[in-house]
């Protein structure tokens, strides 16, 4: 309880910063109030994941939390790239762009940051991310655990905390019961499967107590 | 152009060609590409003469791979179903199986990139090869192991397995 409170709060002192920041350098925007927040906190989110913010004009990195020259919450292109990617006189190649606009009481952010940015910097600059299980998408994650037994699936969740949430996902303990406990008995009307409301990693494990210790 | 209002006139040969992300042109034969569940789909709708895919997440040493895949399956899929139909006994099925086997035995980062490019042009029969693959290299390991070979950092605090 007490790390993720203060988890919280040292996020909202980032975001802080950087809208502080952002507010001293660029006074002339004249967006509604939420709207501005937001697009500093999204702002905020890529800059703590080690993106940089780039300058349209000239294509050059800008340094420190500020957003670019004249940017405005209303319709605004921010530009990103990774460290990586910034020459040493902080001139840019490749970025990928975001886009703020906002609708009413609803400001949408358009932009990839997945697939589109890694396979887009990879491509374009030649740099290679070698694949593995951790950069693999989450669906295909899910699916490589379910092609294993129950018992090598909970090795899995001790791997670590990502793994850990991973595998914890209910529909591939679900699966696993049909698989090893109700295989036997599928003729069995669904009655006692469908009428489960709790965790269905437990359930095995309480049907199955000598296989998980 | 004159001639496209006349269904009778086919191209001369069925093929399709498939663009890696690296800039390669790979021809194959139209059945070919259509093992891939994702060129299948929308394949009547495209123009004869515009049968082209752009791959942007597959690069050629990959496309490479899965079109030797394709090109197996589609062969042996024809010859086992004309020794199903001259009902001669044949070991096709069995035959196939193991050139799978031995055409997914690659190191890790060519069995990532199958696995990727699979997904992407979804091809389910070698979808599930390459995840059963990479399961197999996960099952039967304690956590200790699969950190190592997976180079996954310990950040839990429980491991029950610690002690092994």
């Amino acid at each position: 309880m007490e790390s993720k409170k203060r988890e919280k709060t040292e996020i909202a002192t980032f975001i802080k910063k950087v809208y502080k920041e952002v507010g001293r350098n660029d006074n002339g925007h004249n967006a509604s109030e939420t709207d501005t927040i937001f697009m500093v906190s999204v702002h905020a989110v890529l800059l703590e994941f080690g993106f940089v913010c780039v300058d349209p004009l000239p294509q050059k990195k800008i340094d420190g939390f500020r957003l670019p020259e004249g940017w405005t919450s209303r319709l605004g292109y921010v530009r990103y790239t990774v460290p990586d990617l910034v020459g040493v006189g902080g001139e840019v190649l490749e970025t990928v762009e975001f886009k703020f606009q906002a609708l009413g009481k609803f400001v949408i952010v358009y932009g990839s940051l997945s697939k589109t940015l890694h396979s887009d910097l990879c491509e374009k600059t030649g740099l290679i991310l070698p694949p593995c299980f951790m950069r693999l998408p989450t669906d295909l994650q899910l699916r490589i655990l379910k092609f294993l037994p129950g018992a090598s699936i909970a090795k899995v969740s001790c791997v670590s905390s990502e793994l850990r949430d991973l595998s914890s996902n209910d529909d591939l303990w679900k699966q696993k019961n049909v698989e090893e406990f109700w295989k036997d008995l599928v003729k069995l009307p669904w009655g006692p499967l469908d009428t489960w409301n709790g965790h269905w990693k437990l359930r095995l494990w309480s049907e199955n107590p000598y296989k998980y210790n | 152009m004159k001639d496209s209002f006349n269904p009778s006139i086919e191209p001369p040969k069925k093929t399709v060609t498939l663009v890696s992300s690296d800039g390669y042109d790979f021809e194959v034969e139209e059945e070919v590409a259509l093992e891939s569940q994702v060129i299948k789909d929308g394949f009547e709708d495209k123009a004869v003469d515009d049968r082209e895919y752009l791959l942007f997440n597959v690069h050629s040493d990959t496309l490479e791979l899965i079109i030797k895949y394709c090109e197996k399956h589609v062969s042996s899929r024809k010859s086992i179903s004309a020794a199903a139909a001259s009902s001669s006994s044949s070991n096709g099925e069995e035959a196939l199986k193991e050139w799978d086997e031995h055409f997914i035995s690659v190191d890790t980062n060519t069995l990532y990139d199958i696995l990727m490019a699979a997904d992407y042009l979804n091809i389910k029969s070698l979808l599930d090869l390459a995840i059963q693959k990479v399961a197999d290299t996960i099952h039967g390991r304690s956590p200790e192991q699969i950190r190592k070979k997976f180079n996954i950092e310990n950040d839990s605090i429980i491991d029950p397995w610690a002690s092994e």
